[in-house]
């Protein structure tokens, strides 16, 4: 699945739109080059749970937890060097505990993938003109990137290909 | 309390006061014999002080302040704990004062000492409009009475107990990448700075190469901190107490440390002080160029963090504003890791900015005139990358000095901007530059020239301080231990932890 954004409040939007849809242990993989879009569409899952303080880049801090109507832990693997790290930053921990997981360079380690996910990978299109592949994995990344997109294809400003 | 005292006791009056003592009404007060007055001190300094007057049975207390940096770590409970025991001393049975209306932590002090509000006397302050509220306490010999006094004197002991002037302090930092360890006398005499990256593990320990993660950290930490004891001269034993950076940064890591000096506080029984990351940062200013004090404003600026941070006084500190998205050293990282430079980016690109024009491309200046002191930085780092792209759509070679420069410049403008507004709306005569982007030298350069024209002293770290280290965690954790902050054994590491919070 697809979709197309032309403006950053766009992909703000359509992270407000997955908010909803969040259960705990539900784990977002964002991908795409310096600059795509992961922190803003982030930023918009943040809006939509109702997080208050800023969302700012995780890439130094490895991990940021903001509190919401579900805890949203932000993680950014850009700076990990290899898979071994994962372990050491509690990365499975933090997907299991008790909120929604939104991670950066996602696709860094195959390791990194648990069974059910959604995976976004990012295009950069034109200067605000983003592609989003949108891919469910397991049952629950499945149903979830589905009802994700059909949420998606009901707001404006941005072209949903189911 | 002494004459000699008295400029102090005026300073902290008129900060504490609606309608401040004069420097007359204490020197005439001293000299009657019919007056109690007792004093505390840190380091030799008055920084609280409280008197009373008594006749037959009764006294009425006549002041009470603690100097605002000192504040609530128990020395007004102390003073008036002492107060009233040396009235009791001289038959005092009844106590009476007045406490300004909405003065609650005054009031809740009051109140625990076995004052109750009997009447007020309305409008008394002029200058806030507020009531004057009389207290009372009738049974100050009465048997229940010194329990409560001793519960108070209690926790006094502890914020007056006295700190050696010379204290040697261990210093712990793990905030994120690095770990460090440092051990300081009297809170500037660095007497050893180990940071494990830059110690020959190999040959040493054993291949131990620490990076981002806690595991690291934990193999790291014991040698770390094993160097610093060994290279300063000086024992577990020799120490006056340790200090530990507890946030903010990537929680894995700092709890590594946090748990390493709260088991160490535990074992020798020292006193643990936590330290906040960015305050360390601002210390570094202070350890490089003693003329550095509050009030000052202090711009962070590191791979993590871009924070414009006011200090009016010591141990006062509001955030004034910080990156909404990427922080400025994080930029520079991007954008030299997308042109294929490498990493760190900060040195590389400011090396190419040298030889290139920083007016060719005009790459936005987010926020600049927001009127607030937020950052932003993501919309710069997409600017240069669609620079790029289109630069190579285009067929074009992208100049690299040239847009290693007109970056940098857009950083700096924004920075230099908000960093003089800042000193301005706060009326500080000092700026400090610090974290790890403080290295930059066109930033140096464009920040003390704007600053220098406003009459403002800027401070700028040597280049070992800039970087996460634990010398500057010992000075502002000595700093902490003077005004008897300390740590809790259970305390938790605070990854999102604020200054001012
Ligand atoms: N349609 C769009 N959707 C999202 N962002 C857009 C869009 N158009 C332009 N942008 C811009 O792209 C940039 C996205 O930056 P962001 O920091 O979110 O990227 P990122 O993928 O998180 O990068 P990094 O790899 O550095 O973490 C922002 O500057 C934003 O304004
Ligand atoms: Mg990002």
């Amino acid at each position: 699945m697809k979709v197309r954004t032309y403006a950053e409040s766009t992909t703000h939007e359509l992270g407000r739109a997955l908010a909803s849809l969040l259960v705990p242990a539900d784990v977002l993989l964002l991908s795409g080059d310096l600059g795509a879009g992961k922190t803003a569409l982030v930023k918009g899952i943040a809006q939509g749970l109702g997080v208050r303080e800023p969302i700012t880049s995780p890439t130094f801090n490895i991990l940021r937890v903001h509190p919401g109507k579900l805890s949203l832990y932000h993680m950014d693997l850009y700076r990990l060097e290899n898979p071994n790290q994962l372990e050491d930053i509690d990365y499975f921990g933090t997907l299991e505990a008790d909120g929604v997981s939104c991670v950066e360079w996602g696709d860094r380690f195959s390791q990194a993938a648990p069974e059910e996910h959604v995976a976004v990978a990012i295009s950069i299109l034109g200067d605000n003109d983003r592609e989003l592949l949108i891919e469910g994995a397991g049952a629950r990344g499945q149903e979830l990137a589905a009802q994700w997109m059909r949420a998606a294809s009901l707001l404006s400003g941005m072209e949903v290909h189911l | 309390m002494t004459i000699d005292d008295l400029d102090t006791a005026v300073a902290i009056e008129r900060a504490s006061f609606p309608r401040p003592w004069t420097r007359a009404m204490f020197a005439e007060d001293l000299s009657r014999d019919d007056r109690v007055w007792i004093a505390a001190e840190t380091g030799g300094r008055l920084c609280g002080y409280a008197g009373a007057t008594w006749h037959a049975d009764e006294a009425h207390i006549m002041n009470l302040a603690v100097e605002s940096a000192h504040r609530q770590q128990g020395l007004a409970t102390a003073l008036l704990s002492e107060l009233l025991e040396l009235l009791v001393c001289r038959g005092v049975h009844r106590a009476t004062l007045e406490v300004r209306e909405h003065n609650d932590a005054a009031r809740r002090l009051y109140e625990s000492a076995g004052f109750r509000a009997v009447g007020a006397r309305p409008g008394y302050y002029t200058e806030t409009g507020e009531d004057a509220v009389i207290m009372w306490t009738d049974d100050l010999a009465a048997p229940g009475a010194s329990a409560r006094l001793e519960v108070l004197g209690e926790h006094a002991a502890q914020a007056l107990s006295d700190v050696p002037a010379n204290e040697l302090v261990l210093a712990i930092e793990s905030s994120c990448d690095e770990t460090a360890a440092a051990v300081m006398r009297g809170g500037t005499e660095l007497l050893s700075s180990v940071v494990a990256s830059q110690v020959d593990f190999h040959s040493r320990f054993g291949g131990v190469v620490p990076e981002i993660a806690s595991r690291k950290h934990t193999e790291a930490i014991v040698a770390v901190i094993d160097e610093a004891l060994t290279e300063a001269g000086v024992g577990f034993s020799d120490l006056d107490a340790i200090a530990v950076t507890y946030g903010p940064g990537l929680v894995g890591a700092l709890v590594v440390g946090l748990a390493y000096a709260k088991g160490l506080a535990l074992a020798t029984g020292l006193p643990l002080v936590g330290v906040n990351h960015l305050e360390g940062h601002i210390f570094a200013n202070m350890l490089a160029d003693e003329r550095v004090a509050p009030p000052l404003v202090a711009l962070v600026v590191s791979g993590g963090h871009t924070s414009l941070v006011h200090m009016p006084e010591w141990g006062v500190y509001r955030t004034m504003g910080e990156t909404l998205d990427d922080a400025a050293g994080e930029a520079f990282d991007k954008v030299a890791k997308f042109l294929g430079l490498g990493y760190p980016g900060g040195p590389i690109i400011s090396k190419l900015a040298e030889a290139g024009n920083a007016a060719a491309i005009d790459f936005p200046r987010a926020m600049m005139h927001s009127g607030d002191y937020s950052f932003s930085l993501s919309g710069l780092k997409t600017s240069v990358i669609n620079h790029i792209r289109h630069e190579r759509d285009a067929g074009r070679e992208v100049d690299v000095p040239d847009l290693a420069a007109s970056f940098q410049q857009a950083v700096i403008d924004v920075q230099v901007s908000k960093a003089v507004k800042a000193v301005k709306e706060t009326g500080v005569g000092t700026f400090c530059l610090a974290g790890g982007v403080a290295a930059n030298r066109a930033l140096r350069q464009a920040m003390t020239l704007a600053m220098e024209a406003n009459g403002v002293l800027v401070s700028v770290p040597p280049f070992a301080l800039c970087t996460d280290n634990a010398a500057m965690i010992a000075a502002a954790g000595t700093h902490r231990l003077r005004r008897g902050d300390r740590l809790d054994l259970d305390a938790e590491a605070v990854p999102n932890l604020r200054l001012g919070e």
